[in-house]
């Protein structure tokens, strides 16, 4: 066995704080080491030709890396030993960049401790074992969940390429949050008039199936090969026989508040979201519906005309197989009830930005009315409130919720070009523009008359008039004193957070989420649409706070991410998976329970004890689904499990060294 | 200060528009004016505040201020405004605004230790007119 040692400067990532060449010297004199070199950067091509060449000179079987995370760069070190003909599994990184360097202020300690994190390294390298992949075949059809702007895009992606795509949605319609929109910045383009076409051709297209107001319940299995379990819930309304004719919502008796506009009209209890609705058949809500909960009424079956009403329709399980997983969840607002200071929910004229833009809309409550919700009369004193719970580590978000500054700069020239002599005051704290034409709208916002005022709003009440006002405080830094507006109206500019139920679907794809709730990506930077696991993508807001073409962009990388796992046709395995010593396995299947992925499963082997033959049981693993976590190999009690890479000898041969 | 307030009629601003050619409300308040200003402490108001209350038409707090008078037109604050706005030029007009308010050949000093040039010659254009 000949081991190769190669210490990675990081540039000065490491180099300042552990002695690189202290370490590669001490390394030399490690047993079984025939070579040891020092690295500016080890994952550069110099770098990496420079073990090529010491594994061609030194015949070099076994290479130990000290450098920066194995996460980082543990493939690259291992595509390196692939193409020189050895196993890729030959190769052990040392982390002395996250372990030793970053962490520590003592150069001396932390040289000595990168030299024990290199010798543990190389004593695991000696017992190494040759570990492979198998192929696995990928189902080609993918599932994306979410149906609003991302989602749809990313399904319209896969389909026209020409596989099959499942799009589920919880809502009755398609079209999520951007539906609600009247306009989008900064081109001021018409939002259902550029959204309504794709949810029509995502409806129509041939590769895509809808399952509207459903949700998904299980999801199993692993990439290529997911299983998962779609609950219909029952619409009550037959879809193929329903014509849409809208005579039952109209006859319909029962009124709820519609969430469509933010709880500002009526809908029925027999409803289709909105007008342009995808499917445009309607779903009768059980919960409000007079019929479910009083078992009279029944005027929607009597009204109509093909006879499409059906009380006893009952939620469907619907199991699909898919390859690939997308997931497009949105967003939700946050309530600024919690922020009491903005006197929202006690004055019906503070109103959020998602109410302001149904009151812009020609669909919404108002018919695209703007009023004060209090008197119905036209307001002239408008006042703005930017990063409500957003930025706020105390009652909101600590993050910045990226679309805020924008839509209130919409909201103030949209207004300015209804009512020209409105006035718009926007209390803000930045002013954050970051986007294509984005500085321009805001500057066409300023010029049309928006009056930007630096400061948070410490106050908002009721000033009591007749008019029953409202007296805004706040303190402008640029002026440097305290200001009040006497506003007609209030538009609080809340804060977005990931949907409501996002944690469960993470949960069932088993996805990490950051400290805010929203999905993780498997890397910021370089792997911004995939995540941990593998086959799971994710697009919108779901991953963090976007605007609808970085929204639509992911949806389409996503997709294409997708696209390429089924032109390939078929996966590697994690080789790293658990094995079975069946010699020792005791059969006792204490290890089945603690596996996550339901890798492990009970099997017989026959062999011939004192002459007869006997049938004896010994767990088995289905390397499809084990990935590797290595719970049985821990719990084992006869020691018969282990994981493939980090075997007990290996582990206590790295025990031993130090 | 309580909103709705303005202290300058319509005819105001398209005056003053009119003498600066600018449109004071570009100015999106980097506060580089006062940074750059030579004599910010024998100002009351700061060169930025003098763009916001020009730009939220409050000119009768600059009218009343100090400010316009200890300008030096040194036009540092010109030459550094990202948005080209010339915070000099914006001065200059409403000093001009105030010296034309004052009437044809009727110049007060304002400032004891003198009327600074620029105001002077602002006049001098107005009464060679």
């Amino acid at each position: 066995m000949r081991v190769g040692v190669f210490i990675c400067w990081c540039g000065s990532n490491i180099k300042t704080m552990v002695d690189v060449e202290k370490v590669a010297k001490e390394a030399e004199k490690m047993p079984r080491v025939v070579y040891s070199q020092d690295v500016q950067y080890l994952c550069s091509e110099v770098g990496q030709a420079d073990i090529s060449k010491a594994i061609d000179q030194h015949k070099l079987d076994r290479i130990v890396i000290g450098a920066c995370s194995p996460r980082m760069h543990e493939s690259t070190f291992q595509q390196l030993l692939e193409s020189k003909g050895l196993n890729p599994y030959y190769v052990e990184i040392a982390n002395i960049r996250e372990q030793c360097s970053w962490v520590h202020t003592d150069k001396d300690k932390a040289t000595v401790k990168a030299t024990e994190l290199v010798k543990k390294a190389v004593a695991k390298s000696y017992h190494a074992i040759p570990l492979t992949s198998d192929l696995l075949k990928v189902n080609k059809k993918a599932l994306v969940i979410g149906g609003g702007i991302a989602g749809i895009q990313a399904a319209l992606d896969i389909a026209d390429a020409g596989y099959p795509v499942d799009l589920v949605e919880q809502k009755p319609s398609i079209g999520g949050r951007m539906a609600q929109f009247d306009k989008t910045f900064p081109t001021l383009d018409c939002s259902a008039c550029i959204l309504t076409p794709k949810m029509v051709e995502a409806a129509t297209h041939e590769n895509i199936t809808l399952y509207t107001y459903s949700e998904v319940e299980n999801v199993a299995g692993y990439v290529g090969n997911f299983k998962v379990k779609i609950k219909q819930k029952a619409k009550s309304v037959k879809q193929d026989i329903c014509n849409g004719c809208g005579d039952c919502m109209a006859k319909c008796p029962k009124k709820v508040a519609n969430e469509f506009d933010e709880g500002n009209s009526k809908r029925k209890a027999i409803y289709t979201l909105f007008p342009q609705a995808v499917p445009n058949k309607p779903v009768i809500d059980r919960d409000s519906c007079i019929y479910y909960q009083t078992g009279k009424c029944g005027l929607c079956e009597k009204i109509c005309p093909t006879n499409a009403i059906d009380y006893n329709q009952e939620d469907e399980i619907v199991e699909n197989e898919y390859g690939a997983i997308i997931a497009a969840t949105g967003f939700d607002i946050k309530d600024p009830q919690d922020l009491s200071e903005y006197y929202y929910g006690n004055h019906p004229d503070v109103i959020t930005s998602l109410e302001l833009e149904r009151l812009l809309n020609a669909s919404g409550p108002t018919s695209g009315k703007v009023i004060r919700p209090s008197n119905g009369k036209t307001p002239e004193k408008i006042v703005f409130v930017q990063c409500v719970g957003s930025r706020d580590r105390n009652k909101g978000n600590a993050y910045c919720s990226k679309v805020c500054c924008l839509y209130t700069a919409k909201h103030t020239l949209l207004l300015n070009e209804k009512f020209p002599e409105t006035e718009s005051y926007v209390f803000n704290i930045d002013v954050r523009t970051g986007g294509k034409g984005y500085e321009e709208f805001y500057e066409r916002a300023r010029h049309k008359g928006a009056k930007y005022l630096r400061g948070q709003v410490s106050k908002i009440e009721p000033l009591g008039d007749a008019d029953n006002k409202l007296l805004v405080r706040g303190y402008d830094s640029s002026i440097g004193e305290q200001v009040e507006i006497e506003a007609d109206l209030v538009v609080l500019a809340t804060s977005i957070e990931p949907k409501v139920g996002a944690s469960k679907i993470a949960g069932l794809l088993g996805l990490s989420s950051d400290s805010d709730g929203f999905f993780s990506e498997a890397h910021p930077k370089l792997k911004p649409v995939e995540t941990q696991a593998q086959g799971i993508y994710l697009a919108g807001v779901c991953q963090g706070p976007k605007d609808i073409p970085e929204a639509v962009s992911q949806a389409s990388g996503a997709s294409a991410k997708a696209i390429i796992l089924f032109n390939k046709g078929e996966v590697k395995s994690v080789p790293t998976t658990a094995m079975v010593n069946e010699e020792v396995c005791s059969g006792c299947m204490q290890c089945k329970p603690v596996c996550p992925y339901e890798a492990i499963s009970r099997e017989y082997v026959t062999e011939r004890v004192a002459g007869k033959e006997v049938k004896r049981p010994v767990a088995s693993i289905n390397r499809a689904l084990c990935q590797g976590c290595g719970a049985c190999a821990g719990l084992c009690r006869s020691g018969a499990m282990d994981l493939g890479g980090f075997t007990s000898k290996q582990i206590m041969a790295e025990v031993d060294t130090l | 200060m309580r909103f709705p307030t303005k202290t300058a009629s319509i005819k105001e601003q398209e005056e003053l528009a009119d003498i600066i050619q600018k449109n004071v409300k570009d100015c999106y308040q980097c506060l580089k004016c006062s940074a750059g200003c030579p004599l910010t402490e024998h100002m009351d108001y700061y060169p930025h505040q003098v763009m916001l209350l020009a730009k939220m038409d409050l000119y009768k707090k600059v009218f009343d201020s100090k400010t316009l008078w200890v300008c030096a037109s040194c036009l540092a604050c010109s030459s550094r405004c990202p948005r080209d706005l010339e915070p000099a030029k914006v001065m200059e007009g409403l000093r001009a605004m105030i010296i034309r308010k004052r009437g044809e050949g009727n110049v007060e000093v304002v400032n004891p230790k003198g009327v600074p040039r620029q105001a002077l010659i602002s006049s001098m254009r107005k009464l060679r007119r």
